[in-house]
């Protein structure tokens, strides 16, 4: 018994005295700057939209969700008034009431919070991350969905080419071309904007100065003290 | 508004922006695809664990960080909060922004089960504190090859920049053939003051030499006259301007051959390691031989090549050729041809001859007679005709300056004029009358105004300001109520109080300005500056390097710019003008150290690069004016040049403060001269205060009368009390020998025996003139005095009392300008002389006080009397006939000084002097009091018997005169003639010549050139 006290008392004492590194940069995008503990929360976010379980995450996973920090963190910083992509809070609550209802086990208060907890993440934690999806997914629409113009013949050669096509070899009659219409031009206006989106992601990549922190091995050559 | 609402992006955002766009989105799914695995529950980890604990202190880990709380208190997580993880990133974010950080990290300690210290443990950036190059003393200098690196002080230190910098140097070292040059970086880190000092050092190797010249195209030369043309041979050494110069030389080779069109350029440089040789190629088109006439008037050919372009440009095309006939043009209109029409054709007389001939129509001379200005009531017909470069014939322009393109300038320019003044509506409309009066060829040229009505400014208003006070603002603008209103003014305005801003720290400061017209009166207009002033920053440290002999208090005294203070671009500026002032500096260069962070603290760095401590100057020069040593023959002297040699040497940086040594030496006619001085300016850390000493030896014979010696020592105080006005304390000592005399050696005891004179001096000095070389208005008084006494160590006792005054005023439209200077100088023995003097020789009778010859006064010459000769004015020797000085001088120069003269060739830089001057030297004080007023010369008869031993030499003197002036950088050169209108008469009784004796006049006619005013 003694013994087991002293041993809590020596913990507790270690506990308290020494200092432990508990954040760190891995990133910078431009001036803006990626931290460790940002990383492992969008990991854990990432696996709970997914459905993974957090213990099969790699170091793989991680290099390549930084990868995707780095990306919103270029989109971020071409938002110029932020104010004005911001979700109203109906918009994010409404988004936040689809994820629970997807996620099974979500749908009662405790449910979702024992989910959360599973994830090491908060309410906040996922809120936060929801707004900076929206206030992205918004300054792409301004920006790209006025250059983007689907005309009648692409929507015909769409249903020629490749619905039809592939209706018959699923053995399925083909609908006529005005019903579908409006479905093959929002399929082409995302493809649209996906291109646009692409091009302009190696622009801003090819423009910004990013340095990864995270040790790839490497020797470094620094003139520094 | 329909919102678009692509799930496929939601993907494309979250999961995989880049790899995702490879796929087809379209299938996506933003939500989970299966229920979430949460049996294995993965608790925080690191920050994310301690959301909530309490803070209980804050630390930044740095060792260049003395005052963390300038950092603390802008990080958005505070002590005794609870801990925020969002905040802790925004905090890192802030400190990263300063830029003063490239790596930092968050470190916790638990102080409690509940509360935990926060450390920010940094890694520091480094900025380029000071670059220096060594190993390259010729071209490409060091300082070259730095400029050349692109590397910027302050900036942050990358090793990529360096990288990229010894390229750019190494570039720089092959243009000069040095392409086996080497270039070592050598660093010295300052991580206190986060700055790193960069050594470069240079080995050049040898310098490449050229290999073969290949020519191309179509030269019309063979590759030995190229070579001959250009100076390159093989075997050469390359050198940066040595292709230029042979480009330039083959362009100026066609141009004399009229091959205006001439193509040279080099194509190729390879340069083989294996000899350490460069072969250049070189692609020559010719071109034809361009021919340029001009028909129908007469244009010499020096005035085809200025107004034609295509000579400057080495090229013909309609642009360059529009332009010769526009100044053809413009010159015949300025020639009095004012409906000139001139047009040119292009002609192809054969394949390799291509001919521009313009046509040239002049139409009737005209007269440009009169310009009015009608409308105007806010300017005077003058204010608008300083705007103007029209002018009416009169004086020596025969035909008056007009042209249609001149006109339309000065319209442009009135008009500027008034809007600036808020007629915003004016009109300025020109009218030309041809046979005015009826007569031929007679213009006139009207410029109508109709000024409309003014627009001033209604209300004022200032906003968003809170660190710069209204009153402040409004001291730093021109716009106020009830002031006219210009868009100009605004524009002033901003750029002011921008300026303003920048100065007390506000670097991201912005100016944006509203002007809204009244809606009762559309002539009023409200302006609103808005003001968005942005964060302050302020001086942390101010560093400077490259100090080798200088003390460090010298340079930290000049910095206006202190720690603590705003960071103001104009206090950096006055510092490095403080230091340029000092003088032992040859650069001066400053930067703001990490300028792209957002420290609310910025440290200041100065790089100084010390001057070379000692400077030789050598010289030789010439003095031209009458009254020139002849030997003992002639007592006026003569009208001739006196060469000089000088050799200076200058100790600047002396004992590392900005004093400096000199050694001055002089050797001519006039003077010889060694002297050794020493300059301390801010004696004793005042600022206003410089002591200098001086000791000399001077042999100066530019009296007729001896050859001076004089050996000198004096310490002087100078003290400025304000921009005007300076205090002049001296101790002088000196010992005066005369020899070589040509006066009656009787007077030798009297005046010629080796004196030593000690006298404290004090002089005022006031001085307001706009411009001390060539003054237009102000005026310049000094007073002086000074005794010599045996208690100074003096042998001769007397008082010394010299005041001059000169005011300068402008009048005719401030174009003219008449100078007036007064000058009253008295000197009084008193006591009776030392012991020494008082013996000349046996038997002789003891004198009583006397001044002796070299301390008298003298007069005569460009800068004091121009109707003598130079110290030629006052008592003589009626022995011998030359001037012996005397106790008192008066001297008036009046004098009225013209606008420049419209003389062809020297534009704005001639003009001319009418004076008046005069005066003369009187043997004594009283003798001068009495015959003030005196114009002709005391029984000149007697004067004129060569056997008379009585002369009197005490009146005034009148000349008259004119001069014309030249004005260059160093001042206006001067060339005067003055006519005495009452010239001495007096004996020589026994001439040193051995002829017989006779009686002179002194010449009425003098001639000075000089450079400078005469005061």
């Amino acid at each position: 018994m003694r013994l087991r006290f002293q041993l809590v008392l020596l913990l507790a004492v270690a506990t308290v005295s020494s200092a432990q590194v508990v954040d760190r940069m891995v990133a910078v995008v431009n001036k803006r700057v990626i931290l460790e503990s940002e990383l492992d929360q969008a990991v854990r976010l990432e696996f709970l939209m997914a459905g993974k379980p957090l213990d099969k995450a790699t170091p793989a996973d991680r290099i390549a969700t930084l990868d995707r920090l780095i990306d919103r963190s270029l989109l971020d910083q071409q938002t110029v008034r932020s104010e004005m992509l911001d979700p109203e809070p109906q918009e994010l609550a409404d988004k936040m009431a689809e994820i629970r209802r997807q996620l099974p086990g979500a749908q009662t208060d405790e449910g979702w919070q024992k989910i959360l907890n599973g994830y090491g993440l908060t309410q906040q934690d996922l809120e936060e991350n929801l707004k900076s999806q929206m206030r992205i997914l918004r300054l792409i629409d301004m920006r790209f969905r006025g250059l983007v113009r689907v005309d009648r013949s692409a929507i015909e050669t769409y249903y020629h080419d490749k619905l039809v096509p592939q209706l018959k070899a699923q053995g399925a009659a083909a609908p006529p071309l005005d019903d579908v219409s409006p479905k093959i031009e929002q399929i082409l206006m995302e493809q649209g904007i996906d291109d646009m989106l692409a091009r302009w992601m190696d622009t801003l990549r090819g423009q910004a100065h990013i340095e990864k922190m995270i040790s790839d091995g490497g020797e470094s050559h620094e003139a520094r003290p | 508004m329909a919102r678009f609402r692509p799930p496929c992006l939601a993907f494309v955002l979250w999961f995989a922006v880049c790899a995702a766009q490879q796929q087809s989105v379209t299938s996506a799914r933003q939500t989970p695809a299966s229920a979430p695995v949460h049996s294995a529950t993965q608790a925080p980890q690191g920050l994310n664990a301690l959301q909530g604990l309490k803070v209980t202190d804050i630390q930044i880990k740095s060792e260049a960080v003395e005052h963390p709380e300038w950092l603390l208190n802008s990080l958005p997580q505070k002590v005794n909060d609870p801990l925020d993880k969002y905040k802790v990133r925004e905090s890192v974010q802030v400190l990263y922004n300063t830029g003063r950080f490239s790596e930092i990290q968050v470190e916790a300690q638990h102080t409690a089960p509940d509360a935990v210290a926060l450390t920010f443990d940094t890694r520091e950036n480094y900025f380029i504190g000071s670059l220096n190059s060594e190993g390259s003393t010729t071209r490409p200098t060091d300082s070259q090859l730095i400029t050349s690196s692109k590397l910027v002080l302050g900036e942050l230190f990358t090793d990529d920049k360096v990288k990229d910098g010894i390229q750019h140097m190494q570039r720089t070292l092959q243009e000069s053939g040095y392409y086996k040059a080497t270039i070592q970086p050598f660093y010295e880190w300052d991580s206190r003051n986060q700055q790193v000092t960069i050594q470069f050092v240079v080995n050049k190797g040898n310098a490449a030499h050229i290999g073969t010249i290949k020519v191309t195209g179509d030269s019309g030369l063979t590759l030995d006259r190229v070579s001959e043309i250009t100076g390159l041979r093989t075997g050469n050494q390359v050198a940066a301007d040595r292709i230029t110069r042979a480009l330039q030389k083959l362009r100026k080779h066609y141009q004399s051959e009229k091959r205006l069109e001439a193509q040279v350029v080099m194509t190729e440089r390879s340069y083989h390691p294996e000899n350490n040789t460069v072969d250049y190629s070189f692609d020559i088109n010719r071109g034809p031989v361009v021919d340029v006439r001009v028909e129908g008037a007469k244009l010499r050919q020096g005035k085809i090549k200025r107004f034609v372009p295509i000579y400057e440009e080495n090229a013909v095309d309609d642009d360059l050729l529009n332009e010769g006939a526009r100044n053809i043009r413009d010159y015949f209109q300025s020639q009095g041809y004012f409906d000139v029409r001139v047009s040119y054709n292009q002609l192809q007389p054969a394949n390799d001859r291509r001919e521009v001939v313009y046509y040239i129509q002049r139409n009737e001379r005209h007269k440009f007679v009169e310009l009015a200005i009608t409308g105007n009531h806010y300017f005077s017909r003058e204010e608008i005709r300083e705007r103007m470069s029209l002018q009416p014939s009169g004086g020596l322009l025969l035909w008056g300056t007009f042209s249609q393109f001149m006109l339309a300038r000065d319209v442009q320019a009135i008009q500027t004029l008034y809007s600036n003044n808020g007629f915003r509506d004016a009109k300025i409309t020109p009218q030309v009358t041809d046979n005015y009066q009826g007569k031929k060829g007679s213009l006139k040229v009207t410029v109508n105004i109709e000024e409309g009505q003014q627009t001033t400014v209604g209300t004022l208003t200032i906003e968003g300001n809170s660190a710069v006070s209204n009153d402040d603002i409004r001291t730093m603008i021109s716009a106020s109520e009830g002031q006219p209103y210009s868009d100009t003014m605004v524009i002033n305005d901003q750029t002011e109080v921008t300026d303003g801003y920048f100065n007390r720290g506000f670097p991201q400061m912005r100016f944006e300005y509203q002007t809204t017209p009244e809606p009762q009166d559309p002539h009023k207009v409200d302006i609103t500056y808005k003001i968005t002033e942005g964060p302050q920053i302020y001086v942390d440290k101010v560093l400077y390097s490259g100090l080798h002999y200088t003390k460090g208090f010298v340079v930290q005294r000049e910095m206006k710019i202190q720690p603590n203070e705003p960071l103001s671009q104009q206090q950096m500026l006055d510092s490095q003008r403080r230091l340029y002032d000092l003088g032992i500096f040859n650069e001066v260069n400053m930067a703001v150290q990490n300028p792209d962070g957002d420290a609310t603290h910025k440290n200041v760095n100065f790089q100084l690069a010390e001057a070379k401590r000692y400077t030789f100057n050598y010289g030789v020069g010439l003095e031209v004016q009458t009254g020139q040593p002849t030997g003992t023959t002639n007592p006026q002297g003569k009208t001739g040049i006196s060469p000089r040699v000088s050799f200076d040497i200058t100790r600047l940086n002396f004992r590392g403060r900005d004093h400096t040594v000199t050694l001055k030496t002089r050797y001519g006619n006039l003077e010889k001269l060694g002297l050794i001085g020493y300059d301390a300016p801010r004696w004793f850390d005042f600022e206003h205060l410089s002591l200098n000493l001086t000791a000399f030896y001077e042999q100066t014979n530019d009296v007729r009368t001896f050859t001076a010696k004089r050996l000198e020592g004096s310490a002087e105080i100078k003290q400025e009390i304000d921009r005007a006005t300076t205090l002049l304390y001296r101790l002088i000592y000196r010992r005066v020998s005369t020899s070589s005399l040509v006066i009656d050696p009787n007077l030798v005891p009297l005046f010629s025996q080796p004196v030593r004179v000690g006298m404290p001096d004090f002089s005022y000095l006031r001085d307001t003139r706009d411009n001390p070389i060539e003054s237009r208005k102000g005026s310049f008084t000094s007073f002086d005095i000074g005794v010599a006494a045996g208690a100074f160590g003096s042998e001769p006792s007397f008082t010394r009392l010299v005041a001059q005054n000169s005011t300068y005023y402008q009048f005719h439209k401030r174009r003219w300008v008449f100078a007036r200077s007064t000058r009253i100088g008295v000197e009084e023995p008193f006591g009776s002389t030392s012991a020494a003097i008082a013996a000349p020789g046996p038997g002789a009778p003891p004198p009583t006080s006397f001044i002796p010859l070299p301390e008298r006064f003298l007069a005569g010459g460009s800068t004091t009397h121009r109707g003598f000769g130079i110290n030629q004015a006052g008592p003589r020797d009626l022995t011998t006939g030359f001037p012996l000085g005397g106790e008192a001088l008066f001297i008036n120069n009046l004098e009225v000084r013209t606008p420049p003269l419209p003389f062809p060739w020297v534009g704005n830089n001639l003009s001319a002097v009418l004076f008046h001057d005069m005066g003369n030297v009187f043997t004594t004080p009283i003798e001068m009091v009495h015959n003030l007023f005196r114009y002709t010369q005391q029984d000149r008869s007697a004067c004129l018997s060569p056997t008379t031993t009585v002369c009197n030499f005490d009146y005034v003197s009148h000349a008259v005169g004119a001069g014309i002036r030249y004005r260059t950088p160093v001042g206006p050169v001067s060339l005067d003639v003055g006519y005495n209108l009452n010239p001495p008469a007096f004996p020589v009784t026994a001439p040193t010549d051995g002829t017989l004796p006779r009686a002179d006049v002194l010449r009425r006619f003098n001639i000075f050139f000089n450079i400078g005013q005469t005061f």
